[in-house]
Parts: C-alpha cells; sequence; structure tokens
C-alpha cells in the first residue's frame, strides 16, 4: 500500500482485500532475523477461520512475545457495527483473543477507541491500552475536535487504569501536531513509521 | 469484440424472456451453483459471502479482512463453476482496494467466461460513519459507479445493488443493466441478523429504492432483509411488481442447514434404536414389518416378536395400549399371521354398540327372542367361526356379557338369544383395552377369571412417547401416504419440525402423528413442512388451528372478512390486484388485511 496516506491504510487494513493474518504469518515467516523478538504483532482478533490458539501458535513460532488488535472493528459503529456484533463479530471477541493470548504467556495490548472499550479491556487485563484517535472523517474533517476527544479519553482511562495498566497513545500521522497534549497525558506513544 | 454488445443483450433478452419469476442464485461453491441451476435458477451469482456461507459464517463476513473478495470469486467461478453450468454467472466485483485496476480486471472476468458483473461486496450494505470514510477515501458508491460504467463499456452485463432510490439514480446514470434493492443481510436462524424490516414495511421500501428506475425496461428484483423463503419472495416482488428474486442464504445456508439437520436427526433417531436392540439379532435392521406395523424400537420388536410366536396358536390375546397406538393394526396383524388368514376377521367395538344390541351383536338370535325379532340372525362369533373375532373395548363390557364371553373362551360354546340350541365356534378371540384391566379387576369391575383367561397372552403396545426413536420412520411412511391421498406436493419435514416432533408427548400416540402431519400436509404452501405448518396438543398454534365454535362467529367478525379475503382470491386464483379490485379494496389495504389474518 505504499504511496496511500496512513489513514487510508487504516481503513483498508479493516476490508475485504487480504487475509491480514495469513500474510502477517507469511512475512513473519519470510523474515531471516528471527532470533529477534517481535515485542508486538499486531493481528485481526476476530479472524474466523483463525482459532485463537492456532493464530498464537503460529506466531509463536516467529518469536512473538506479544499481540494487538489492530485493524479492528473497535473502528465501526452505527448499524453496520450492530448487525456485525449480532453475528459475534465485535470488539468483545477480539478481546477474547487478547484474553487468551494473555493466559498464553503474550503481552496483551488493546486498541481502542471509546471509554467502552478501554473500560472492557481494563477489566480484561489487558497488558496496556493503545488509544486510537479516532477514524478517518474526524482526523480529515475535524482534527481539533478529535484531538481533544482524545485527551479527555486519555484522561478518563488514566483514572479508570489508576496506575496499574498502562495507557499508552497511537499518535497517529494524520493528528501528529494536534496530539501532542494528548501525548503528554499518556503513559507513552505508539508512532507510524510508514 | 463485436460480439461482446450482442452478448450482453442476449443474456438481458434471455433474463427477459424467462418464464414468470426471474430468480438469481447468489452462491459460493460448485456443489450449491450447479444444485440451483437444475432446480431452475436463471442466474448465478458468485460471491465470497457464499464461499463463507459454506464455511458456516454469516454472509457479512465478506466485509471483514479474511481473505481477498475478489480472488476468492475468481477461484470459485473458474474452478468450480464456469464451463460446468449453462447459466449466466456474474461474477461478485470488489471495489475496496485503491491499487485494483478495475479495467485491466474486468477484461479477465470477460474472458475468462463470466456473463456480467456485480458491486459486491457493496458500501451499500454499511450505513454511518464507516460508509462515509469508505466514501472520502474514494473507495466508496462512486468507485462502485465507475465498475458499473466499466463493465458495460467492456460489454459486461451489469447487475447493481442499490439500498436507496439516490444509488439507483447514479447507477442508472452509470447504465446499469439490472437493479437489485437491497434490504440488507437476511435475516433468520442462528447466523442470520437482526433486522428493523418486516415484509409489510419491505414493501413501500422496495417501491421507493426502484422508483428513480422504473419503466426504464431495466430489470427489478429484491435480495435479503425479511424475505427468507420462495413465498414471500414472490408475495413481495408480486406486490411491488418487480422481476424477480436474488436469494443468498435463502438459497444455500437456510436449506442446507434444515436438510441437514432433518438428516442427522433421523440417523442418529435410527442409530439409537439400532444400538438398543440384540446386535445380530434376526432382521436387526428391519424397520418395516408385514401387516404395516412400522418401528425398530426394542419395545416394537417385542410386539412384533410376540405377534410371530402367538399368531399360528387359537389362544386368546389381550392387546393392552393407549388410544392410538395400534391395538386393531396388532389384532389385524396376529390374524394375518395366523393360518385364518383366509377369511376376513370380524371386528366389534364393545363401547359404540348399546349393552342390548351388543349381546345380539355377538351371539346372535331367533325369531321372536324379541320385539322386532322376525328372523334368525348369525352373531359375530359364528360371522368369526374358522376366523378371528376383534372385540375393541373390552373393558366396556358389561359383567352379565363377560361371563358368556368367559364360556366361549372355554369350550367355544354359546347359545344365540331365544334358543336353547348350542352353538360352536372355532374363532379365535383377541381383545383390546386401553383401560387398565387390572385396576378394573381389583375394583371388581371386571371378572377375575375371564381376565385370567384373556391375559395368558397379552401384548403390550408401548406409547409413542416411549418409542420415539421410531417417529422418523413413521413419519416418512405418513409422508409418502399422504403424498399420494392429500397432497403431491409434500417431500419431508425440516429440521426444527422434526425436533418439534421427536420432543412432543404424543397423548394421541400414532394416530395423532398421522392427524397432525395430514394437517400440515393440507396447510403447508411448499414442499417441505415447517414448525409452522405443525399443531401440537399443548402448543397455542393447536388452538389456532382448530375451527372457531359457530357461536363466536358473527356476521362483523374477522374471521368472515378473512373469509370474505379468502373467496376473492380463490375467483381470481389468487392474482392480488384483481382480488383487490372485486373487493373494493387497494392493493394495499388487501395486503394489510392479509397479514392482520395471517394470510402472508
Amino acid at each position: 500500500m505504499a504511496g496511500l496516506s496512513p489513514e487510508t491504510v487504516d481503513l483498508l487494513g479493516c476490508l475485504p482485500i487480504a487475509n491480514v493474518n495469513a500474510q502477517l504469518v507469511d512475512y513473519l515467516a519470510s523474515q531471516e532475523q528471527r532470533l529477534h523478538t517481535v515485542e508486538c504483532a499486531c493481528v485481526f482478533a476476530a479472524d474466523p477461520f483463525y482459532d485463537p490458539g492456532q493464530l498464537i501458535d503460529e506466531l509463536g513460532a516467529a518469536n512473538i512475545s506479544g499481540i494487538a488488535n489492530l485493524p479492528s472493528l473497535g473502528i465501526l459503529g452505527g448499524r453496520f457495527a450492530e448487525v456485525m456484533s449480532a453475528s459475534g463479530f465485535d470488539f468483545q471477541r477480539e478481546l477474547q483473543c487478547l484474553e487468551f493470548a494473555k493466559r498464553n504467556g503474550l503481552r496483551a495490548s488493546a486498541f481502542i477507541w471509546n471509554e467502552q472499550q478501554g473500560t472492557a479491556s481494563l477489566q480484561a487485563r489487558v497488558d496496556q491500552l493503545i488509544v486510537h484517535p479516532g477514524g478517518f472523517l474526524r482526523q480529515a474533517t475535524a482534527p481539533r475536535a478529535a484531538a481533544a476527544a482524545t485527551i479527555a479519553l486519555v484522561k478518563r482511562l488514566k483514572d479508570r487504569a489508576a496506575g496499574e495498566t498502562p495507557v499508552l497513545l497511537y499518535r497517529h500521522p494524520a493528528l501528529y501536531n494536534e496530539l501532542s497534549e494528548a501525548a503528554a497525558l499518556a503513559d507513552g506513544t505508539i508512532v507510524n513509521r510508514g | 469484440m463485436e460480439a461482446r454488445p450482442s452478448g450482453r443483450q442476449h443474456i438481458l433478452g434471455r433474463l427477459r424472456s424467462s418464464n414468470g419469476f426471474l430468480f438469481g442464485a447468489a452462491i459460493g461453491s460448485g456443489l450449491t451453483a450447479r444444485a440451483a441451476e437444475q432446480g431452475g435458477a436463471d442466474f448465478l451469482l458468485v460471491l465470497s459471502a457464499g464461499k463463507f456461507r459454506m464455511a458456516g459464517l454469516p454472509s457479512l463476513t465478506c466485509m471483514l479482512p479474511i481473505g481477498d473478495s475478489n480472488e476468492i470469486v475468481t477461484r470459485i467461478g473458474r474452478s468450480e463453476i464456469l464451463g460446468r453450468v449453462s447459466a449466466p454467472v456474474f461474477f461478485g466485483f470488489c471495489v475496496l482496494n485503491p491499487r485494483l485496476e478495475i479495467r485491466s480486471r474486468l477484461r479477465e472476468i470477460q474472458r475468462w467466461g463470466f456473463a456480467g458483473i456485480a458491486n459486491f461486496p457493496t458500501v451499500t450494505s454499511v450505513e454511518g460513519d464507516f460508509r462515509e470514510m469508505l466514501d472520502a477515501a474514494g473507495i466508496g458508491f462512486e468507485r462502485e459507479v465507475e465498475l458499473i460504467r466499466a463493465a458495460k463499456e467492456e460489454g459486461l452485463t451489469t447487475l447493481v445493488y442499490v439500498s436507496n432510490a439516490e444509488e439507483a439514480r447514479r447507477m442508472k446514470a452509470a447504465g446499469a443493466d439490472i437493479y437489485c434493492a437491497s434490504l440488507g443481510f437476511t435475516t433468520g436462524t442462528k447466523t442470520g441478523v437482526p433486522t428493523r424490516l418486516n415484509l409489510f414495511q419491505a414493501i413501500p421500501l422496495i417501491d421507493q429504492i426502484l422508483a428513480p428506475v422504473r419503466n426504464t425496461g431495466s430489470l427489478l428484483l429484491v435480495e435479503g432483509g425479511p424475505i427468507v423463503g420462495s413465498a414471500e419472495a414472490v408475495q413481495v416482488c408480486e406486490a411491488c411488481d418487480i422481476h424477480g428474486y436474488i436469494g443468498g442464504s435463502t438459497v444455500d445456508r437456510l436449506p442446507l442447514q434444515t436438510a441437514v439437520r432433518a438428516t442427522a436427526a433421523g440417523f442418529k433417531s435410527l442409530s439409537a434404536s439400532v444400538h438398543a436392540t440384540t446386535p445380530g439379532g434376526r432382521g436387526a435392521h428391519r424397520d418395516r414389518w408385514p401387516w404395516g406395523v412400522i418401528g425398530r424400537s426394542p419395545s416394537i420388536r417385542q410386539v412384533i416378536h410376540q405377534i410371530e410366536r402367538v399368531a399360528p396358536t387359537r389362544l386368546p390375546v389381550l392387546i393392552l395400549g393407549e388410544n392410538g397406538t395400534g391395538k386393531e393394526l396388532v389384532a389385524r396383524a396376529l390374524h394375518g399371521a395366523s393360518s385364518r388368514n383366509s377369511r376376513d376377521m370380524i371386528i366389534l367395538n364393545c363401547a359404540a354398540i348399546p349393552r342390548d344390541l351388543l349381546e345380539s351383536e355377538l351371539f346372535g338370535y331367533e325369531p321372536g327372542a324379541f320385539t322386532g325379532a322376525t328372523r334368525r340372525r348369525v352373531g359375530k362369533f359364528e360371522d368369526a367361526h374358522g376366523s378371528t373375532l376383534f372385540l375393541d373395548e373390552i373393558g366396556d363390557l358389561e359383567p352379565a356379557l363377560q361371563a358368556k364371553l368367559l364360556r366361549v373362551l372355554e369350550d367355544g360354546r354359546f347359545e344365540r338369544i331365544g334358543s336353547n340350541v348350542l352353538q360352536y365356534t372355532d374363532a379365535r378371540i383377541v381383545c383390546a383395552t386401553n383401560r387398565n384391566i387390572r385396576e378394573m379387576v381389583s375394583a371388581r369391575l371386571f371378572r377375575e377369571d375371564l381376565y385370567y383367561r384373556l391375559c395368558a397372552i397379552e401384548i403390550e403396545i408401548p406409547p409413542l412417547r416411549d418409542r420415539a426413536g421410531d417417529i422418523p420412520l413413521l413419519i416418512e411412511h405418513f409422508l409418502n401416504e399422504i403424498r399420494s391421498e392429500l397432497n403431491p406436493n409434500i417431500d419431508a419435514i425440516d429440521g426444527d419440525a422434526m425436533q418439534l416432533l421427536l420432543n412432543h408427548q404424543w397423548p394421541g400416540n400414532v394416530r395423532e402423528l398421522r392427524h397432525v402431519l395430514e394437517r400440515a400436509a393440507v396447510l403447508c404452501s411448499g414442499s417441505i413442512v415447517g414448525n409452522n405448518d405443525l399443531a401440537l396438543r399443548g402448543s397455542s398454534d393447536f388452538d389456532r388451528f382448530q375451527p372457531a365454535p359457530a357461536s363466536t362467529r358473527t356476521a362483523k367478525s374477522p374471521l368472515t372478512e378473512k373469509e370474505w379475503i379468502l373467496n376473492a382470491l380463490e375467483e381470481t386464483h389468487y392474482h392480488r390486484t384483481k382480488a383487490a379490485a372485486l373487493l373494493g379494496l387497494s392493493r394495499k389495504t388487501l395486503y394489510n388485511k392479509m397479514l392482520r389474518y395471517g394470510m402472508l
């Protein structure tokens, strides 16, 4: 997806144009320097064709020490999210995969888009939260509002986490500057280097 | 290259000339494609959603990043379908990859032999922020419009999914050939999705969606939402005056689930019966016995065993069993398996005849025996000489007659009423009752000596609830009979209905099962009997199917109006527009009323 904006790539990760988990597994298997541990592999944690155990086995063979849920159904909203959820495809399903990974010795990081997802992730005792500043549209049309909402979300989740779970910020390239205040509040940042 | 436009015209002409209702099957495997074509599908639509459904997933997983939709459709279409069917095959084309060269892929699709393309997976099934994000990223609906424009230029037939009038208008501008009003993913069963629409609400919505393309010569179809069967599809198409329907889940997932569940339930119940019998015994795998006895449960096999052992003797037999278990059938079996079978068995129901008449029926009378006895009449005992006399409801026999019966059983001797001359009968006596004869003996309502004379051979027929494993066999047997007697279109019952019948307590036993199936066969509008066609005792549906008491039917009651509508529909051969005109109603009012009375 070279040449496309990071925010478009974010969106494409959620679409039926590739089998993202299979690509990840193939990519990791093809790396020559497999002695290095990969601290966090981003997976589509609601993949109906991957049992979490199978996915983690395959990732484990590539020295993975942690996973995160990206791409995620957490980005969806409205009626589409509702019908997806009714069929069992939602953020909760991803969280179950992260819980399974944690029980099996992997570090579990939860990308979250709203407070409800953040709270559910804390209850699931993931190792860290990564606050995503929102969808493509919000970033493109109302960057300041998106940044302000992100700051508020980070604050609330830090209160809820009470220092027990780190709350990180995904410093999205589309809002990099606007997110400086949120970054200062967060326990750490994740940046996209393309 | 010259041939391509005429190919498109040829396909459209072929679809337009389809006999009445146009039906497209949206599938994802060679198996379902061929089956759908054999069933008469006018065209096939290869979709990634179809492949996912075959894997047990809901259709909407086609929107997840678990595969390249176009690669999936290409693989299935080329390796499993093209060249193996004669119906036109459409390619479900996904435009969500911004790197995809639409034009070059279209040329490949045409070269491979696809007749056309459809915009699927489509952003028309997505609402809200996510849809706006896709549009803003340049991979939304406008790109689907671009696809249709390009496909038309390449000479491919174009089928478009649209979910509102604006989308239909934009696709019309792009020159689409076939429009399908999308009502969203199909509802129903565990993998269906919730919907806010019911059939009645769907009709104005379809009208609204397709309004911009009406009267343009385009083919108009509908799919998804609350339409879960052929009856609903035809009704909706008729009400909306459109050409037909595209079935996805309704073509593969729903019928497959139903058929497999029913088959598995059949295997499982039979298997349970077989395992419960003695392995390797004679006839261990038989389920249909002479004389019409059906079943392979241990209890019914015990009955068969007793019949075979007892039939050749002349010993009296007492058959016990609840109403509807088949006591007369067993009596006929005893007679049929005996050396007396060259003569008809004589049957007398002791509960059906008044006491005064019963004695003369049994023993006969001489002229002058009582008022009105003007000539000699031979009784059932004499009729049954050399044959079998089946006395049903023996528990209802008067004590005085019980004594006379005992005497016949002991030495075959009796006298006609009004005569002292001893008669002799070689009738074999088989009695039956649904009453607890032992309790009647204790209560001195039935002679103990007669009971012991009769119970030397006692055959107890198990109630149906205790041999549920035989229910699938009985259903199959009864459906065969019902097909020839009542409804030749009935093929089978679906899995849910089978489960319901297996779980029912059957207070009326086998007779009740037969009646339930007969009623279902009459009410069933298709070929598969479903839950809704069954009315079981103790269920709310049972009352629904019972005729209303005459006193509750007034001139202005809803039932009368329902009959009025039914009469009009029958008179117009179920043409709803004509029926509405006949009744002086608008088509929508008629539809409303039909919906209200459960006629849809």
